[in-house]
């Protein structure tokens, strides 16, 4: 027992559902549920961030059999659009073969086995560069090259093997088993807990991906907290709810839910200005010339929200944005849809997070960050992927904004926490009960697919 | 240039051509935008400070293989540079 830990720590969601009950409009019903799970897993082996045996486990035993999130519908917008998503040593062709439909296959020739497309982009025929086999958009087989020589290929049974699509808030979901249970199971409170924020109704405005040196688990579950805020993100601390973070737990779902300018700053030890919150959260010393001012006697968090509304009036009308909760504007609220999304809601642009291994590697990965916006009229089309290698700074990607910033201190620490699980000369790492419990719901998901329960294991 | 107060401890953080100026109590110390010290009298920083004033940093943790590198001119990170996909 840890004589110097705190004797009590606040309820759980005590402090951020205080601040819903100030809210300056009704607050939706989702955001005022609480629920929390004493989850098991205190310890977490060493092992599963840094053994090439549990990373082969995981191969096979989770990434073939979970949905996970490839690409958004609108960067396959026209008939024979295609994308490339690749994990690990999977790849998977996802083709809009007709307006209403999308269909995805392994993305291998079935001749000598070259992938099938190297990028995405638009196509009449899924032809293979090196001999030429041909398939038909849908999957079934078009032609090849000198079929006299290959009378034991029977045409008939020469389609792509499929991988199940579906679709859910304008993400296009894969999964490579095909005895998948539906993608409901998988997203379960999600779709009723979205359903003011239609995900699908936003267009894309930043694709940015960067190759990390560490395990992708290390690199996902430093973003399924906010109680690194106060170390990892110090300039943010005068506004961000460090420590006073709300943790839910719902099925297969986890989230968190994080209030900004915060009334009640317990981590930071003394009441910041209003305007200091204000700066802090919206990083304006960044960019602005003339800083904008909360006026006197407002709370920094009604002002965010206020000039939120006011920018998003012209987009998604009046109406909607006067509808929008403080908390929905300008809280941070964020699922995990498992096994690798997260998943941002709320009003206005919102960023979303995917991590991978990279290539066959375990101890390298590719975090994926887009932001999704509100727009009006006719949908513009998706942005481009801007690639960053492992030295490029998240800051080489302007498009990002303060957040690119953001990442860099998270790789940081990041990239370090892989170093040092390298050389430790300890079986595991601890996890605290709450404020990580969502790693902890992570880490039993995961197990109940790799059949590791290793996970229970203790140090000595 | 950016000036940044350490919310908790009020130090000053200000950017400077590539190092980070940190002032505390009167004294003062430059240190690299990963927090190493680099000159001066003060000798320690918040390195996550650092990190966000003087963004751009994306070097690896050092292991002692580049850091052998590194003192040699070259970069591990370079050197094993991945090649894009998606």
């Amino acid at each position: 027992m840890n004589d110097r830990a705190t004797p009590r720590g606040p309820a759980p969601g005590s402090y951020y559902q205080k601040e819903l009950a100030s809210d300056s409009r009704p607050v939706p019903p989702a955001l005022k549920v609480v629920s929390p799970v004493n989850m098991p897993f205190d310890e977490i082996p060493v092992a599963h961030y840094t053994s090439r045996e549990h990373y082969e486990r995981e191969v096979e035993l989770l990434w073939k059999k979970t949905w996970q999130w490839a690409c958004r519908e609108e960067q396959i917008p026209h008939v024979g659009d295609t994308h490339v998503y690749e994990i690990s040593r999977m790849s998977i062709l996802i083709v809009r073969t007709a307006t209403d439909t999308i269909k995805a296959y392994h993305n291998v020739c079935l001749h000598r086995g070259r992938r099938l497309r190297d990028y995405g982009g638009n196509t009449e025929e899924l032809r293979c560069s090196y001999h030429g086999f041909c398939w038909n958009l849908d999957g079934t087989f078009k032609s090849m090259p000198s079929p006299w020589d290959l009378p034991h290929i029977d045409c008939d049974r020469f389609d792509l093997p499929e991988v199940k699509v579906e679709t859910w808030g304008g993400f296009v979901f894969i999964n490579m088993n095909e005895n998948a249970a539906p993608l409901a199971e998988t997203l379960g409170v999600i779709p009723e807990h979205f359903e003011r924020w239609k995900l699908e109704d936003r267009c894309m405005i930043a694709n940015v991906s960067k190759v990390m040196r560490c395990n992708w688990k290390v690199a996902q579950e430093g973003f399924q907290d906010s109680w690194h805020v106060g170390a990892t993100h110090p300039q943010a601390t005068a506004s961000f709810g460090v420590i006073t973070g709300q943790y839910d737990i719902f099925g297969p779902v986890s989230r968190t839910l994080t209030a900004q300018m915060a009334e009640s700053l317990p981590f930071l030890g003394r009441r910041p200005s209003e305007q200091e919150k204000y700066d802090a959260m919206s990083m304006q010393y960044l960019t602005e010339a003339e800083p904008r001012q909360v006026p006197e006697g407002m709370r920094a968090r009604t002002f965010a929200a206020n000039e939120a509304r006011r920018m998003l009036a012209p987009v998604v009308g009046q109406e909607v944005a006067d509808s929008y909760s403080d908390a929905e504007l300008v809280d941070s609220i964020w699922y995990t849809v498992f096994p690798n999304m997260a998943l941002w809601g709320g009003a206005g642009a919102k960023m979303q997070y995917r991590w991978r291994p990279y290539e066959d590697r375990h101890d390298l990965c590719v975090m994926d960050i887009i932001v999704i916006a509100p727009f009006s009229g006719e949908r513009p089309a998706a942005v481009p992927n801007h690639f960053l290698r492992v030295d490029q700074p998240w800051t080489d990607a302007p498009e990002l904004g303060g957040l690119g910033r953001f990442e860099d201190q998270d790789a940081f620490n990041l990239e370090a926490v892989q170093v040092g699980l390298n050389a430790t000369v300890r079986k595991t790492v601890y996890l605290a009960k709450y404020q990580e419990s969502r790693i902890r719901h992570f880490h039993q998901m995961a197990s109940q697919l790799t059949g590791d329960t290793s996970a229970a294991v203790k140090d000595e | 240039m950016l000036v940044l107060m350490h919310p908790m401890t009020g130090d000053r953080y200000t950017a400077d051509g590539g190092l980070v100026k940190v002032e505390r109590n009167g004294k003062i110390g430059y240190f690299g935008p990963d927090g190493a010290h680099v000159r001066g009298e003060l000798l320690s920083a918040d390195p996550l400070m650092c990190v966000w004033v003087a963004p751009g940093y994306a070097k690896p943790a050092p292991t002692s293989d580049s850091l052998k590198l590194l003192s040699m001119g070259g970069n591990i990170a370079n050197s094993k540079e991945a090649p894009s996909h998606e």
